[in-house]
């Protein structure tokens, strides 16, 4: 676990090309990739290249690794998706690709330590995040991190025979900086 | 398992009741080119010409974001070793048709229904995942066990091509066989 960011119940750190086999895991399986929407396979060298372009400087994307301290375990992954240097605004994501490890809390704090990252250290004035509406879970952490639904994208996206919506979640600095003292508080990181 | 089988990685996207299917990946092009080259499997697979790793290489890197072709592995989940291949080709995005094709490469794991149990696998997945409206397969007349397998799928009798290939010094028709969306929703996915 090469420390990175620290939580409470989690860590990131940077991203090991040695565990691409995981990541390609995560990305194709049918539990997992639902909450991607991965329609299309992916190859451990798509995987790989992808991940590669992130030693760009400044990358167009930056990705890390989510490590579950109690049992030292890599779980997921998360990071900025897209990020636009001019307008200093990404957008985020992340997976526990684990299904053991949801509903523990560690997407919330992820998703925390990310947001913190981005306004601190890289600069960001904003950060959103999208949802899909059949994906509860992912909605409930955006808005527990203090993010607020901006958008609704109708019918935006194909998954499972039907056409669904998606939800474009944001968060400002202005808000960040208000709230993130309380929501650390309340969160125990 | 072989010193070379315990080398196959697997990556499950698509899971049914005995086999799953993973991504097709270039670094089991060995693998391809022996299933494409078993002489009693290419007279029904139509591979005359005999394919190289290299096309087989090749035909396994897809480089478009769009893709034409849509491969997979078909992996026995008992035995743990990936058997044949199959998957969607020639995918024509604005008229949403495309072909099925399928290879039980393996002869042992032939007449054990796993054709059919991939094929409503693919099924699914063109239509629920991909979206598409119609699906094809062609099948030369000597190939019987394969229209059985589509019949039973679901496809339709569309018409015979006349002397559409020549195998072992006779001509042969071919059997075209198609199903809309909608045909295969009212026959109970």
């Amino acid at each position: 676990m090469r420390k990175f960011l620290e939580g409470k119940k989690i860590i990131l750190s940077s991203i090991n090309l040695e565990n691409v086999d995981i990541f390609t895991k995560w990305e194709n399986h049918f539990q997992v990739r639902r909450t991607l929407r991965n329609v299309i396979p992916i190859t451990s060298s798509q995987v790989k290249k992808y991940l590669e372009d992130e030693k760009n400087k400044p990358p167009n994307h930056l990705n890390f690794e989510i490590w579950y301290k109690p049992d030292e375990k890599l779980i997921g992954y998360c990071g900025f998706n897209f990020i636009r240097w001019f307008e200093k605004a990404a957008e985020i994501g992340f997976l526990i690709g684990e299904p053991k490890y949801w509903n523990k809390g560690c997407g919330t704090e992820a998703l925390f330590l990310l947001l913190e990252y981005g306004f601190n250290e890289l600069n960001l004035m904003k950060m959103e995040l999208e949802a899909y509406s059949f994906n509860l879970a992912s909605q409930k952490i955006a808005e527990k991190v203090g993010m607020e639904r901006e958008l609704v994208l109708k019918e935006n996206i194909f998954y499972n025979g039907q056409y669904h919506d998606s939800f474009l979640y944001g968060v400002t600095r202005d808000v960040w900086i208000k709230n993130a003292r309380e929501l650390k508080n309340e969160l125990g990181i | 398992m072989s010193k070379d089988e315990i080398k196959l990685k697997a990556f499950p996207f698509i899971e049914g009741e005995d086999v799953f299917l993973c991504p097709i990946q270039s670094e089991h092009a060995e693998l391809y080119t022996k299933w494409a080259n078993h002489p009693k499997g290419r007279r029904y697979s139509r591979f005359v010409v005999p394919i190289t790793i290299e096309n087989a290489r090749q035909w396994a890197q897809s480089t478009d974001d769009i893709p034409k072709n849509i491969g997979f592995e078909i992996w026995y989940k008992k035995d743990n070793k990936p058997i044949g291949t199959c998957g969607i080709g020639d995918i024509d995005w604005i008229n949403r048709t495309a072909f099925l094709f399928m290879n039980i490469g393996e002869p042992e794991y032939w007449n054990k229904h796993l054709g059919t149990q991939a094929g409503k696998l693919l099924l699914k997945y063109a239509f629920n995942e991909l979206n598409l409206n119609r699906l094809v397969v062609k099948i030369y007349e000597p190939n019987i066990g394969s229209w059985k397998v589509a019949e039973k799928i679901g496809f339709t009798f569309e018409g015979i091509q006349k002397a559409a290939v020549y195998v072992d010094g006779k001509y042969y028709g071919a059997k075209a066989y198609g199903l809309l969306k909608e045909d295969w929703l009212k026959k109970g996915s």
